[in-house]
């Protein structure tokens, strides 16, 4: 794989991998490649988020699933789930209101490779392809924890369903499906 | 053939060129000249597909190049006149870029990029970003850019901008040599000197039109012979630049098909290019990536040898010594990068101690400041710690503890024991319980805990000498037997280790010392009734009042404090529920819980880990209150350092830029500000822990208004030391990032040039510093309200203890039972004592009495009017006194009388109530000889956890109503902590049964005396007298009694108003010192304009009318701050709302805190304002 990226492909793909570093460089950034550092650092932070949820959801459906009654607990999870999605679909929102101008070729795009043997149909293209992966990834990477998580943290005798996978999968879809959707919006 | 015919390009309305014709043939180099503005640029963006032409076509090779751009810009290399180049690739990667989106494949292009930047002189720093370049290195990376696919067709916009003389000598060189291979070559520049040395033809623009397209020999005539350029050439060796023209076309015409030259494969092997063993590879990349983790300062001087000589050196390390050999040259280097990093820090660390200590003034108020703020955060947050978040020390698991929020009976317990599912062990404990102990002769009091056998395994602590009891403990055949406390043991017994075995008399009666418990227990409840002595349940009576009528047996006594360890996986509420349906079962037979509690639960659950078993209602008000007002001095002090900070960077704004214009990164720059901002934050926390440390060692000294002695211990530990340590950081960086990010970015020109802050106003209304300010006057207010509210509120609400006469009254308590008397011996001593102190000349009266004045409420009764249609009922505090009690305390009987002796009997039926009461139970004072209802089942649970609240005693929680005559209404007796109206309150005699089983606090004598006579002494003496072995306790004057029982409170009000003095200052010093700064800032501006004739009035108001606006932004926001976060608070915590409610109608805080605020400020304005109005034009325009 490593030999196969430091070898030269097609210019969708090589713009494609430029556009994507260049998501990630500021004017924070002093030097080639900082970036990636900080990116490696910042990546446990974004994706272990969730696990300074875990001991207040775990004691509270413990004490929610001693409950007599399932009503008081279902409203709870009901809460949750929403706040999650909520919070995912913010997280995602902050990130497409700094990046969706990302989208078009800016100035220095167009002095930089304006005179290279290059369509404008590949360039957009490849900024369209990068920011989605982008997003994907980002979507990815904040879901992951929760998707699995929530379910496991919020499993009681009085879950709506009680397959540990259904209820991943259900979580995982509509958190996946409200960012796109905001996303895109 | 490249050929434009007819070009023409307008912009909107304006043509920039105008059928511009021309044709390039290939080995022609056409030289494109103009003025600026003529059109050079344009026709070059139209040649390069960057703009399309309005009219006109371009063909190459007879072909239109419109048909197929992409195809042409294939074959087209291209230089522009400015380099607009991704600044964070670094020159390698950019040419990587290009040559990749051009298609060249890998092994074509590394090693072409590779030679390029060598032969550009651009080897060294091929990985760093193009941002760090110059124009020159820029113009190198365009070139070989454009160079490195071997383009047929060249297009140069000035390219030789910025290139140093070799290089450009070179370049010229290359283009005679490119255009001898047949390239087609297009060169705009407007330097005829160049243009006449390489160009075969030329065409010259002016104002988009052609107006010169000719061979160069006839513009040669109009030039001089000799230019600049051949006398330079002919001095330096101009053989050299064709050679190195000669490499480059070489490089360029290599490509896939053919292998390099032994010339350039020579090269390719010094360079490292040649591919290297994949461990020397893997080697060479890790070391480059540690040798670019160094500091840039040592990048900077070592870089390039470091890199150079390991490139060289790591293909025969490898060789020699292999794996191990790579690892250590690896290991060697990344302890080197650690090094120079701490070198680096150590430098910092010493510069920013160099520059604070050159300015004192600054540093001292900065310190001051944080420290104070760090101070403060700190003794909230060990508040915090000590009463809400410690847990019991020694105590195992201390999380796995629960306990039950209010006593219960033993038998009640031994249902709760029964629980094996629910918890591990159980354990029950009545206290507090008070002890007459007797050690070398002399009685002491002490305090401790009436326990059963599992109480120390169910905490999990361990003896610190002997055992602690066992279930044989309960059997009443056993010996006596006492556990004793650490301390007591190192205080009273003189840490004797052979101390288990030995006797100890208490209460009149020997007991085995069985064990000594672990240093720092105090019990299950150290913070409310620490203890020294702990003695079993099965005691018996006769040692212990408190055990007396088969207590341990009746379900109507609930004096048993309960705690269980959890079985692993039982959660809090489901204890809770299972524990409280068991109650519910039990209730059949019995009332013993009452249902009225939170949740209309019988049982409720708190934490038994922990010092202060807090209910969990409170928790959110005791972290919150100390978080918000811990973070609100805190983001004060910031933003006022934050402010210095930025004044003074802009004051350093010369030495950062010479920083920067010397090659020092933003990075190193922001590191270095942000070391000195650590260092003060760090100096400011080690102050402030010591500050804190002391003061809360005062706090922990501070006597409380309780019977028993009660200490809380705030003294900051661990965890306050650790939140410290990361206060100080937070801060640091705090106030230390964004001033560092603001004075990084100075524009080097104008900061090197001198005079620079002649600045006329343009964004200043929103800079940093001044939403500093805005958030600084804000934040005060929010502060100065909120405590002003609490602070005016307490001092309005405290109590008014009106209805007794305090002055030259006295109390000494004495409980006889306890130091071994029965209960007729203990009656007859106290009236023997009574009657001999009478009898002293200087007392003018005393009486006998089971509650004192001023002091902890212990119990409310449930009384009724007795016959009435309307039975009405009230809450009432309970007083039990003896006669004269009325004379002795000058609380007035309004009607009826007081109690008399024969009052005095068990069978006793008499009552006196207060006016309040007679009102409420009658609506009027006329009540004497009325009956009331008095309701010992009715009895309401102790009010609150506080020391002293609480009376189990039999005889004051027994079964059955009782009926009362009404003999007297007493004068309302004002006696809160904090001021309201009157409570009710009914009045009982002492009866021998009391003497028996007296309160905690025991029975105490009121003495009142003629002034000047020391009372205390005399009735000690009295009391030695009589019998020298019974223990006076708790002796002082009314007027002691009263300070100390408002005590708590008076302090909070210090402690507010200095935190709202404190916030006060801190906005004074920060608007007063950025007015300042704002002034010298615009001193030549102000100059000018005195010059120019304005007044001193206007000068004034000008710069008062800036920290006016910031003044009225910040109260606005502050009072809206200050009314939301008292609400917050009020809405969390009854008592605080009942004492802010009282202030927030209290014009002194609601209008007083923001004039007070902004009388401040606008001094603070004021005075540097003034001093603005005293600039001497002269001396303020000589300043550049």
């Amino acid at each position: 794989m490593k030999e196969w990226l430091r070898e030269t492909h097609g210019p969708g793909l090589e713009l494609l991998r430029h556009f994507l570093r260049r998501f990630f460089e500021s004017d924070l950034t002093t030097a080639p490649d900082h970036m990636i550092g900080v990116l490696v650092g910042a990546l446990p932070v974004f994706f272990q988020w969730f696990f300074l949820l875990v001991i207040p959801f775990r004691n509270k459906y413990a004490q929610l699933s001693d409950l007599s009654t399932p009503g008081l607990y279902r409203a709870a999870v009901r809460a949750d789930e929403l706040w999650l999605i909520t919070l995912m679909m913010s997280a995602i929102g902050l990130l497409t209101a700094i990046k969706w101008q990302s989208l078009f070729p800016n100035l220095r795009d167009y002095r930089a490779l304006g005179a290279l043997p290059l369509r404008a149909r590949q360039i957009f293209g490849a900024k369209l392809a990068a920011l989605l992966l982008v997003a994907t990834a980002t979507l990815i990477i904040l879901n992951f924890l929760p998707s699995f998580g929530f379910p496991a943290l919020s499993a009681s005798r009085w879950a709506f369903r009680s397959s540990f996978g259904a209820r991943v999968w259900a979580n995982a879809v509509a958190s996946l499906a409200a960012s796109c959707f905001f996303s895109l919006d | 053939m490249l050929e434009a015919r007819l070009l023409t390009k307008y912009y909107g309305h304006t043509a920039a060129i105008r059928a511009v014709s021309f044709t390039v043939a290939p080995g022609e180099i056409l030289g494109y000249l103009g003025s600026n503005g003529a059109g050079k640029s344009t026709t070059v963006k139209i040649l390069t597909g960057l703009i399309a032409p309005s009219e006109g076509q371009i063909f190459y090779q007879e072909r239109s190049v419109h048909d197929d751009l992409t195809a042409f810009q294939r074959r087209l290399g291209y230089v522009p006149e400015e380099a607009h180049l991704y600044p964070h690739l670094s020159g390698r990667e950019y040419l990587q870029l290009v040559g990749r989106l051009r298609g060249m494949p890998r092994r074509v292009l590394e090693p072409k990029m590779d030679e390029f930047l060598r032969l550009f002189s651009l080897w060294s720093d091929r990985h760093a970003a193009l941002s760090s370049y110059s124009k020159g290195m820029r113009q190198k990376i365009l070139l070989s850019a454009a160079l490195l696919h071997n383009p047929d067709v060249l297009i140069l916009d000035e390219p030789f901008s910025g290139l140093d003389v070799t290089s450009a000598l070179m370049l010229r060189s290359l283009l005679r040599a490119l255009a001898a291979q047949g390239k087609i070559i297009l060169y705009s520049s407007h330097v005829l000197e160049v243009v006449e040395k390489v160009c075969s033809k030329v065409l010259i623009l002016r104002k988009g039109e052609v107006v010169a397209y000719d061979s160069i020999n006839r513009l040669r005539e109009l030039m001089s012979p000799l230019s600049l350029e051949g006398v330079f050439a002919q001095l330096v060796n101009a053989e050299d630049s064709d050679a190195l023209a000669g490499q480059v076309l070489d490089v360029m015409t290599s490509g896939d098909s053919g292998r390099p030259s032994s010339e350039k494969a020579k090269t390719s092997r010094a360079l490292g290019t040649s591919p290297p063993e994949p461990p020397v590879a893997m080697g060479l990349r890790l070391y480059r990536a540690l040798a670019g983790a160094f500091p840039h300062e040592f990048q900077n001087v070592y870089g390039e040898e470091l890199l150079q000589v390991t490139e060289t050196a790591i293909t025969p390390i490898w060789k020699r010594y292999g794996v191990l050999g790579l690892g250590r040259l690896l290991l060697d280097i990344a302890i080197r990068v650690l090094i120079e990093h701490l070198a680096e820090f150590w430098q910092d660390v010493r510069n920013g101690l160099r520059t604070l200590v050159a300015s004192p003034g600054f540093t001292i108020v900065a310190v001051l400041s944080l420290s104070l703020a760090i101070c403060i955060a700190t003794c909230a947050f060990s508040e915090m710690n000590g009463m809400a978040l410690r847990t019991l020390p020694g105590v195992q698991k201390p999380g796995d503890l629960v306990t039950l929020q209010s006593p219960v009976s033993y038998p009640s317990y031994r249902r709760f024991r029964q629980q094996h599912d629910l918890f591990v062990s159980t354990m029950a404990y009545a206290a507090p319980v008070p002890f007459a102990v007797d050690v070398g002769g002399n009685t002491h009091r002490a305090w401790g805990h009436l326990v059963n056998s599992s109480y120390f395994s169910t905490l999990g602590v361990r003896p610190a000498l002997g055992t602690y009891f066992d279930p044989s403990e309960q059997r009443n055949d056993r010996a006596p037997t006492v556990v004793v406390s650490h301390r007591f043991w190192q205080d009273r017994l003189g840490g004797d280790p052979l101390v288990i075995g030995k006797n100890l008399r208490v209460d009149g009666r020997p007991f085995t010392i069985l064990g000594v418990a672990q240093a720092d227990f105090l019990g299950a409840s150290p913070l409310l009734f620490p203890a020294d002595i702990w003695m079993p349940v099965t005691a018996g009576r006769s040692v212990a009042p408190e055990l007396a009528d088969n207590v341990l047996e009746r379900r109507d006594i609930s004096m048993f404090f309960v705690v269980g360890r959890l079985k692993s996986g039982i959660s809090t509420p489901r204890a809770e529920a299972e524990l409280d349906a068991t109650a519910e079962r039990f209730e059949q037979d019995r009332v013993d819980f009452d249902k009225n509690t939170q949740k209309h639960r019988r049982i409720l659950l708190a934490e038994g880990g922990k010092l202060f078993p807090l209910r969990k209602q409170d928790l959110p008000f005791f972290t919150s209150f100390f978080t918000i007002m811990a973070a609100l001095v805190m983001l004060i002090a910031c933003s006022n350092v934050a402010n210095m900070m930025l004044a003074r960077a802009a004051r350093r704004r010369r030495e950062i830029a010479i920083r920067l214009a010397m090659g020092a990164s933003r990075g190193r720059l922001i590191r270095q500000l942000l070391t000195e901002s650590m260092v003060l934050a760090i100096a400011a926390g080690v102050v402030g822990f010591v500050a804190s440390l002391w003061l809360m060692t005062l706090a922990s000294q501070v006597q409380m208004p309780f019977p028993m002695p009660v200490a809380y211990d705030l003294r900051p530990d661990a965890h306050v030391l650790v939140l410290t340590v990361v206060l100080s950081l937070c801060t640091g960086l705090l106030f230390g990032l964004a001033p560092a990010l603001q004075a990084t970015r100075a524009d080097l020109v104008s900061a090197l040039k001198d005079g620079g802050n002649l600045f006329f106003r343009t964004h200043r209304r929103v800079s940093l510093r001044n939403l500093l300010i805005v958030w600084q006057v804000a934040g005060s207010l929010t502060l100065l309200v909120i405590l002003g509210l609490l602070s005016f509120g307490i001092q309005t609400t405290l109590g008014i203890q009106a209805g007794i006469n305090p002055k030259n009254l006295y109390s000494i308590a004495l409980d006889p039972v306890r130091d071994g008397y029965s209960s007729a011996q203990s009656a007859a001593f106290l009236n023997r004592l009574l009657d001999r102190v009478k009898a002293l000349p200087s007392v003018k009266a005393a009486t006998l009495t089971e509650t004192v004045p001023v002091s902890i409420p212990g119990t409310w009764m449930r009384v009724s009017s007795a016959g009435s249609e309307e039975r009405m009922t009230i809450a009432a505090i309970k007083h039990v006194i003896g006669s004269d009690y009325f004379e002795t305390t000058g609380i007035p009987v309004l009607l009826g009388r007081g109690f008399r002796k024969q009052d005095e009997a068990d069978n006793s039926t008499t009552a006196i109530i207060s006016e309040t009461l007679a009102r409420q139970l009658w609506k009027s004072k006329e009540s004497v000889g009325r009956s009331l209802d008095v309701g010992n089942g009715e009895i309401m649970p102790a009010m609150g956890l506080w020391p002293g609240s609480f009376d189990h005693r039999p005889t004051v929680s027994g079964s059955g109503l009782q009926r009362f005559e009404v003999i007297g209404v007493a004068a309302n007796v004002t006696e809160d902590i904090l001021v309201g109206k009157p409570r009710p309150a009914i009045y009982f005699p002492l009866r021998p049964s009391t003497y028996s089983h007296p309160s905690l606090q025991g029975i105490t004598l009121m003495v009142r005396t003629i002034p000047g006579v020391d009372a205390l002494s005399m009735v000690r003496r009295e009391i030695a007298a009589i019998d020298e072995r019974i223990t006076p306790v708790n002796g002082r004057s009314m007027e002691d009694q009263i300070d100390r029982f408002m005590a708590p409170l008076r302090m909070a009000a210090w402690t507010y108003a200095f935190i709202g003095a404190f916030g006060l200052v801190l906005a004074g010093v920060g608007l007063a010192g950025v007015t300042a700064y704002a002034v010298a800032q615009r001193i030549r501006e102000i100059g000018i304009r005195i010059a120019l004739g304005a007044k001193r009035g206007a000068v004034l108001s000008l710069v008062m009318k800036e920290g006016l606006v910031l003044i009225i932004a910040g109260t606005a926001f502050g009072m809206c701050g200050g009314w939301v976060e008292a609400r917050m608070l009020a809405s969390m915590n009854s008592s605080v709302g009942t004492v802010t409610s009282t202030s927030t109608s209290d014009p002194t805080v609601l209008v007083g805190a923001p004039l007070l605020l902004a009388l401040l400020a606008l001094i603070a304005c004021y005075l540097p304002a003034r001093r603005s109005t005293r600039i001497d034009p002269a001396v303020a325009l000589r300043q550049e």
